[in-house]
């Protein structure tokens, strides 16, 4: 099969799963037991106070109406407005996105700068202590609660220490450019206020980043291990190639290929940690924005957030199988 | 005759992806089993021989209705294969069997060796469990696993490859078949047991009147157990006689050839090899005419157009060869 | 030389079985332990369940670990080693409750679609698809937060997230298992289909299914921990639970009160780590290749 030809097909998958997944976050806020006008109204609400909430809330028409509605609004980006501010969730949504993805791209840096080397060590070091160490801390660091793991550091190092500020994201630039506070610092030239931000950026990312990077370290060390046994590996060892080269050149860039997809796969791992982190460390991002949301009973925001969310996961993996299969032709046939 | 196979075929479709299939209209098949026909008799044990992919596993697999054929027709003791309804067939599986290649591919691992054997006899109902057991551990005697009981309660992991295999014919005689379909019973099995199996099958035979379909690609084994042989060549029947005719007398250049591949323990033995070149050809598009025409040193023009069909050249002895390079008046 | 060539691989082989048998034990060993201090915590204990005193009066609050108190106390004055001791019974029934029905409906739709195949198995494949890439502990909190946490209903949402595991890992054995000869010859002999799947696929399936099935437990109790952190609790105060003893320790964190959280948030690493240890163990004692 062509490029071409691939990119149709995984489009024409894209948008099934993209209704499947639109009409399972319609199941679950608008049929499953658990009504949210008696959610948000409580069980002394009057019958004509529920009426006039149903009514703002578009729950007075049949149900097959309000789904069509629901779908036709998500694709022309209208998620409904939300209850607690009246301001349109998608632009709530669009101001707090950016922190999450600072935070989310920091943490995947730090997983990938632990999760590497530590493959790398662990298939070099292969069935030896090294190796058996390397692979407790990655069964160990996965099943740390992200949650537990962050306090602890902001006990140790914010509390106790006082090297990094316990929780928040810190100042924000002058100007909003690009979004993204931490670029617009660089745009504007606060390299102070850049520098304090970074001060903020340093535990939470680290927290999500140590968890998800057993993850990368299984897969760096899995891939490694099984290019060092293949026959033109062992062939190049045969010709006497350094060891280095070997190691760089040959098993290292074979793990990469699968490293990219796991990258892709992993970001619904990330944007669940990142929920967790943002309610630890205060992070006002789309997870706490979500967890609010969810206290007050904002069930318009919740909906609208979740889809957004789903809506990420299918941009995400489109690009990743996309990559992937222009990385490696084998996956278009 | 207990098997009458008549203009037999069996074409897979191949597999396309959901675009090519957007893309063309036009289906391509495997032509797997192309045309044929043979019959086989009481007591007989029939060889079906030919190089992997020629279609003969295909064969046996349609003989016992294990697939559905696309064109043809089986008739097994007077009533036609295909036609049978579910019930039916499952009352016929009483009578016809099959054995499989790999012995230990076709037990299932978390089964133990009474239970996968008794399978047969559940399935068909109307046997106590007491007949069962009893039924079971004949079975495994026939077999020479022996003592039964010792093997009844094994996992197949604990059995070597010729027990395995063991175990698959007592499956297939448990419900005391008239007719197995045997496809390279001895091919991966080591060759210290081959005999064995070879000589449980030919007991058989003798013993139970039970007649065999052997499907290998092993000419030796062939000669050592078979009555008649057909060898099959890119889903056809080129050739079908009696196994001493068939060896003397090979009226197929293909045949031929795949004879002259036989070692002879004779040193002083000389032999006109025949050595064919080129490669077995795709059956998704056969070669027209003959088959064989592409590879054959005997080739006519003739042979690049027109099919040829088995003609009779001696005493149950047919060839489909239109030159037929060998044949003495 | 020769010999030393043949040799090594086999201690090494040897090696790694003893180390992927050595995860299992260790993880049973880590869960027998949990459940044991769970079983026998009225012996461990003279408090109540909630960590009060036997009379139902508290003691001192935000008292630090002392030897009346190996843990401290909490917020409100009840004994932490107490709640610690009785904090994994609901963790534990959620993730049994979770895995069970991610387990009934996972492992049957992946028999269903993997041996049947064709369009059915192309659809159910796509919802599962779906679900499978979304994040679990979203999904999780959303379906928490509109019906409501107690332990049956947060089963219920960690198995929606559990069903495609099952269904993945059950659908792509099958595929492999259908095509091989024993499945053939099952038909040979005139198995029915029902029989085929349940006698000669699916208990080829289970070492797999007991794999995915430790690691729905470990990963169950972490998104239990996760929604009682996010104030979707199983249970409110004062009944313990480990999650919601460290989501009220949160509140503390600032005054230095360390022994509130530490605690729990152990337990809930130790049974995570017992559990997926003996995943971890089983999965190399399947795939000797992958793990050696």
């Amino acid at each position: 099969m062509t490029l071409k030809a691939y990119i149709i097909t995984r489009s024409l998958l894209a948008l099934p799963m993209t209704i499947f997944l639109l009409s399972v976050v319609f199941i679950i806020v608008r049929i499953l037991p658990g009504n949210p006008i008696d959610l948000i109204l409580g069980p002394h609400a009057t019958p004509e106070m529920k009426t006039i909430l149903a009514q703002r809330l578009g729950l007075d028409i049949p149900i097959y109406l309000q789904y069509l509605h629901y779908i036709a609004g998500v694709f022309q980006g209208n998620l409904g407005k939300s209850m607690h501010t009246g301001i349109p969730i998608s632009q709530e949504i669009l101001q707090y996105f950016p922190n999450t993805v600072v935070l989310a791209v920091a943490a995947m840096f730090v997983a990938l700068a632990i999760g590497i080397p530590l493959g790398v060590l662990a298939s070099q070091r292969f069935s030896k202590t090294e190796d058996i160490i390397v692979r407790l801390f990655g069964a160990t660091v996965y099943v740390i609660p992200v949650f537990w793991l962050g306090m602890i550091l902001q006990l140790v190092f914010g509390v106790y220490l006082r090297i990094f500020p316990v929780a928040g994201i810190g100042p924000l630039p002058s100007k909003s450019l690009t979004g993204l506070y931490i670029l617009d610092f660089l745009l504007v030239g606060d390299l102070q206020g850049f520098a304090k931000s970074i001060s903020y950026l340093v535990m939470p990312a680290f927290t999500l980043g140590l968890i998800i990077s057993g993850v990368f370290m299984r897969l760096t060390r899995t891939y490694m291990v099984e290019t060092m046994r293949q026959d033109y590996t062992v062939a190049a060892v045969s010709r006497g190639l350094r060891k280095q080269t070997i190691i760089y050149k040959y098993a290292l860039r074979n793990a990469l290929l699968p490293l990219v997809t796991m990258i892709g796969l992993e970001i619904a791992g990330l944007l669940a940690g990142a929920v967790l982190t943002e309610v630890t460390f205060s992070w006002p991002g789309l997870g706490t924005y979500l967890v609010s949301r969810i206290g007050l009973r904002d069930y318009p925001a919740v909906q609208g957030c979740i889809v957004f969310f789903a809506v990420i996961v299918i941009v995400v993996s489109f690009i990743v199988d996309l990559t992937y299969a222009y990385l490696d032709p084998r996956v278009r046939l | 005759m207990l098997l009458n196979v008549i203009n037999l075929k069996k074409y897979f479709p191949v597999e396309k992806s959901f675009i090519e299939k957007l893309i063309t209209k036009t289906k391509s098949f495997v032509h797997a089993v192309d045309d044929i026909s043979f019959s086989i008799r009481k007591k007989e044990i029939f060889g079906l021989v030919g190089e992997s992919g020629c279609g003969k596993s295909t064969t046996g697999r349609l003989c016992i209705g294990l697939i559905e054929p696309t064109d043809g027709k089986i008739f097994f003791d007077g009533c036609e294969i295909s036609s049978l309804a579910k019930r039916e067939l499952k009352k016929l599986r009483k009578k016809i069997q099959m054995i499989f290649q790999d012995p230990t591919a076709s037990l299932n691992p978390k089964m133990r060796i009474g239970e996968a054997i008794s399978r047969p006899l559940k399935i068909q109902g109307n046997y106590s469990k007491q007949e069962i057991k009893v039924e079971v551990l004949q079975a495994l005697d026939t077999v020479a696993l022996t003592p039964p009981e010792n093997f009844y309660h094994r996992y197949p992991y604990e059995l070597s490859g010729g027990q395995r295999q063991r175990a698959v014919i007592a499956r297939s005689l448990v419900l005391k078949p008239e007719f197995v379909v045997a496809d390279e019973p001895i091919a991966m099995i080591d060759v210290s047991v081959r005999a064995q199996i070879m000589d449980l099958i030919e007991n058989l035979r003798k013993g139970r009147q039970m007649t065999f379909l052997l499907i290998t690609h092993d000419l030796a084994s062939a000669r050592y157990l078979c009555d008649r042989i057909a060898i099959m060549y890119a889903g056809k029947i080129v050739e079908i006689g009696f196994k001493n005719e068939l060896f003397t007398n090979p009226q197929h250049p293909y045949t031929k050839a795949l004879l002259s591949a036989v070692p002879v323990p004779d040193p002083k033995h000389k032999i006109d090899r025949i050595i064919i070149g080129g490669e077995v050809p795709s059956l998704i598009n056969p070669p027209k005419g003959c088959r064989f025409n592409p590879r054959c040193p005997y080739a006519e023009t003739v042979c690049q157009t027109v099919e040829p069909i088995l003609d009779k050249v001696g005493d149950e002895h047919y060839v489909a060869c239109i030159p037929k390079p060998f044949y003495k008046k | 030389m020769t010999t030393s060539i043949r040799k090594i691989p086999a201690i090494k082989r040897f090696l790694v079985g003893d180390v992927a048998k050595r995860m299992v034990a260790t993880g049973i060993v880590i869960l027998a332990f949990i459940i044991g201090l769970n079983v026998l915590a009225p012996y461990l204990t003279p408090n109540k369940p909630t960590g009060a005193r036997a009379d139902g009066q508290l003691f001192r609050p935000f008292q630090e670990p002392s030897k009346d108190h190996i843990m401290g106390t909490n917020d409100i004055g009840l004994d932490i080693y107490t709640r610690v001791l009785y904090g994994g019974r609901v963790p534990l029934l959620v993730a049994t409750f979770s895995t069970l029905f991610a387990l009934l409906l996972g492992v049957p739709l992946g028999l269903l679609s993997g041996y049947l195949g064709g369009f059915l198995d192309k659809l159910i494949s796509l919802i599962m698809d779906s679900l499978f890439a979304f994040p679990g502990l979203i999904l999780a909190i959303a379906i928490t937060a509109m019906i409501g946490p107690s332990i049956l209903n947060t089963a219920a949402a960690i198995a929606v997230i559990y069903v495609p595991v099952f269904f993945r890992v059950v659908r792509s054995q099958v595929l492999s298992i259908k095509e091989l000869l024993y499945v053939e010859a099952a038909k040979s002999i005139g198995e029915s289909t029902l029989s085929i799947v349940f006698r000669y696929i699916l208990p080829n399936t289970i070492p797999g299914i007991l794999v995915i099935l430790s690691m729905g437990f470990a990963d169950a109790i972490l998104i239990e921990a996760g929604l009682s952190f996010i104030g979707l609790s199983t249970v409110v105060p004062p009944d313990a639970s480990w999650g919601l003893d460290v989501a009220i320790g949160r509140n503390y964190l600032l005054s230095g009160s360390w022994w509130i959280i530490t605690f729990p948030g152990i337990m809930l690493i130790f049974a995570t780590l017992g559990f997926s240890l003996i995943s971890e163990g089983l999965n190399d004692l399947m795939n000797p290749k992958l793990s050696e």
